[in-house]
């Protein structure tokens, strides 16, 4: 044990000397956590084409009218005044996909600053439409968000961060061409992210001329609840009670994926550098050495996840389950120690391995909803991101935030997850013995 | 003198794919010796080292260390330290902490790896850099740490494969008197090295091979006697010498073939005072390698 505790801190060291792999560890999760839930509180998603939508307003308040007022001049959804029995009606035929329920009491709350218990929205859904129920659940987000997302728009302020990472990235003549690549096209797509999001604010402050005397009082972040339509509305069900919940559990992927990369490479590294020699002639064992990495990675991955919570805490996440979120996060930084393993085989040199590793983590990010919300996705994508870990990765935290899994509904995730970590934990064990010979 | 050999090597035999990189190698190396592997690059130096180690596992033969043959053992590890050719070391940490983490893997905790430590950095002369991360130092720096991480654990066998490729003279003579040292400390102690005149200063006996074969072992008069050949003498005199001189004369310069020179001129009652100028050329292990393989040890 001592040694691979040795073993494991001496990676956490050099890890921490490592601005390439800290930046992609913290840095940017952080960033892309704090961009995507401005977005979702913030300006418009890509058009999903006509969702229409019921609205009860049984609070009748100009907070209430506000609301209704954001949901209406959102071209996406189309809006119908309707009483509880005639939307319920109309769900149950197919013709609109949800209700939202203004309940009274809701102006009362909505327009207090960090309050603690706000009356939430409730949202009735079909439950077999629940890809447009969760795009209607980004869309209340965005109009509840809207009457306090000024003070959080300055999207200029992020992007003078982003442009200074991305020349310092340039010109940082350590890193390979492939990675270079990889993480200049990471950050030309956020660039694009922001050209839309600028488009979208422009185009929205000439509608609102004037301006709403609503969106310079700060509210509380959206609180939503979600029932299934065909029911009477209660409290159980997804309960997303801001963007942060959202943007972060995408977002930590991100340093997730960016600790197996960083540890792939130092395996390799250690072959590359001659340490791993010194290493297989002291008494240490091979399976020491092997653990030894396996601790450092999961113990990066959990400062990851530790700090993103923690951040997220600050801002505003409110996870409906510590506990099953404490497990979630063991069970994520296990899953991605084996993919860790996986992707040390992948070459075997440091620019290989990172380059080839950085590759997989973008096409696993992408089919497993890190860069674009699953509920977004075209259907073929959907379905293509079973296949993607960071799918289950982001299900297993979102489970434990807002989704409101019972023990026995998240232990499917986390059995996806661990298998998928011990295949990669063997096939990256094979072939590290094999190439010691 | 019945003491086991610290090393013993029977028809050792490794090859990478139809690349023979050792073949057939016996040889032993005696308890508190200095042997020295001698050959060019390729000849299998380091392929022999790593056998010897355990890193590699022969095609064929056997190896023992300190009389056990289970040289990845964890007991013949702790007896056994490495120096690497390619410098084994983490560049972004100091020599401190590089040297910690080594003495823990090998067991040592607390005050006893915390001298073990000074010791290191004393030894490689690196006291005053012992914060500074191995990436700011020079290419001998280097080398000396690397050379100090093998000896933490206090190993009674050293291999040192290629101890002074591309260090300055200072810090090679260093490296010499640290050999000088563990000797001293009745080490054992296998020294790899193209460098004929390190063979030549530093080691007890001298194994020359070529090809991944073991083409002699002796210490180094004993190879001189048997393979060197004859030594020159070359003397400048303007008149011819005596009749009773061996030897030629072409008119300036009067030259002799011997084996055995200072006897020779002995014998003869050579006076040397007789020449403007006398040389005398002895071989050298460079000579002994000329002979036994037709090439120069440094093609
Ligand atoms: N990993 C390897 N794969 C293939 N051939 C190798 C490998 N290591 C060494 N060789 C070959 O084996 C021979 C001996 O190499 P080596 O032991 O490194 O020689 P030396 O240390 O004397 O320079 C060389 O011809 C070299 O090319
Ligand atoms: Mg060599």
């Amino acid at each position: 044990m001592g040694n691979i505790i040795t073993i494991a801190w001496k990676d956490l060291i050099l890890l921490s000397r490592d601005r390439m792999a800290m930046f992609f560890l913290l840095a940017f999760p952080v960033l892309m956590g704090v961009l995507f839930g401005l977005m979702y509180q913030g300006t418009s998603q890509p058009k999903p084409g006509g969702l229409v939508v019921a609205v009860i307003d049984e609070d009748q308040s100009k907070m209430s009218e506000a609301l209704i007022n954001h949901l209406v001049a959102n071209e996406s959804l189309k809006v119908e005044r309707l009483e509880m029995e005639a939307a319920q009606e109309r769900i149950r035929k197919g013709q609109i996909v949800g209700m939202v329920v203004i309940p009274a009491g809701y102006g009362a709350t909505a327009g207090v600053f960090w309050e603690n218990d706000p009356v939430p929205l409730k949202v009735g859904r079909d439950p077999s439409r629940s890809a447009e129920a969760a795009m209607l659940d980004g869309f209340l987000m965005e109009a509840s968000g809207k009457l306090m997302a000024d003070r959080f728009q300055d999207t200029d302020q992020i992007r003078s961060l982003l442009d200074k990472q991305k020349i310092a990235l340039q010109q940082d003549e350590s890193m390979n061409p492939l990675n270079k690549m990889v993480v200049g096209q990471l950050f030309s797509s956020l660039d694009g992210l922001f050209n839309n999001l600028d488009e979208v604010s422009k185009l929205e402050d000439k509608e609102g001329a004037g301006g709403n005397p609503l969106r310079d009082n700060g509210f509380q972040f959206a609180k939503i609840e979600s029932f299934d339509a065909f029911q009477k509305p209660t409290n159980k069900g997804p309960t997303i009670r801001s963007g942060w919940d959202i943007s972060f559990p995408q977002s930590i992927l991100w340093g997730v994926m960016g600790s197996a990369a960083g540890f792939a490479i130092s395996l390799v590294r250690e072959r590359s550098r001659g340490t791993l020699l010194r290493l297989q002639t002291s008494p240490a064992r091979p399976w020491q050495v092997i653990l030894g990495k396996g601790l450092g990675c999961f113990l990066a991955t959990m400062l990851v996840l530790v700090v993103m919570v923690a951040l997220g805490l600050a801002l505003g996440m409110r996870p409906q389950s510590p506990v099953l979120l404490a497990g979630s996060a063991v069970v994520v930084a296990l899953c991605f120690v084996g993919i860790m393993m996986a992707m040390s085989s992948l070459g075997t040199t440091e620019e290989g391995v990172g380059g080839a590793g950085w590759a997989i983590n973008m096409v696993m990010a992408m089919f497993g909803g890190a860069m674009m919300p699953l509920a977004f996705m075209p259907s073929f994508m959907k379905t293509a991101s079973d296949f993607s870990p960071v799918k289950w990765a982001i299900v297993s935290l979102e489970a434990a935030i807002w989704r409101n899994y019972t023990l026995g509904e998240i232990l499917g995730p986390w059995a996806i997850l661990l298998a998928i970590g011990a295949t990669g934990f063997a096939v990256g064990l094979y072939f590290f013995q094999r190439n010691l010979r | 003198m019945n003491k086991q050999p610290m090393v013993r090597a029977i028809d050792v035999r490794k090859s990478y794919g139809d690349q023979v990189a050792v073949n057939g190698l016996t040889l032993d190396v005696p308890q508190g010796k200095t042997l020295g592997l001698l050959g060019p690059n390729g000849a299998g130096k380091t392929t022999t080292l790593h056998m010897l180690i355990g890193l590699l596992q022969p095609d064929a033969g056997q190896i023992s260390i300190a009389g056990s043959t289970h040289v990845d053992s964890t007991d013949v590890r702790s007896l056994v330290g490495i120096a690497p050719q390619s410098l084994s070391l983490y560049d972004e940490l100091t020599a401190e902490e590089n040297l910690k983490f080594f003495g823990r893997l090998y067991n040592l905790r607390g005050a006893s790896l915390q001298e073990r430590v000074n010791w290191a950095l004393d030894f490689s002369n690196l006291q005053d850099r012992r914060r500074h991360r191995v990436q700011t130092y020079s290419g001998g720096m280097k080398r000396r740490l690397n050379f100090a991480c093998a000896l933490l654990h206090e190993p009674k066998l050293v291999l040192l494969d290629e101890p002074t490729v591309g260090v300055d003279p200072q810090s090679r003579n260093h490296i010499f008197e640290g050999i000088r040292k563990l000797q001293d400390a009745g080490l054992t102690i296998i020294y790899t090295t193209h460098y004929m005149e390190e063979a030549q200063r530093l080691c007890d006996l001298v194994a020359i091979i070529d090809h991944g074969k073991l083409l002699e072992l002796g210490t180094v008069p004993e190879l001189i006697r048997r393979h060197g050949g004859i030594s020159v003498l070359t003397g400048h005199c303007s008149m011819a010498p005596p009749d009773s001189w061996p030897g030629v004369w072409d008119g300036q310069v009067w030259r002799l073939e011997t084996a055995t020179p200072l006897e020779t001129l002995y014998q003869h009652s050579i006076q040397t005072t007789y020449f403007t100028r006398l040389q005398i050329e002895q071989p050298d292990l460079e000579s002994v390698f000329l002979r036994l393989t037709g090439r120069s040890l440094r093609d």
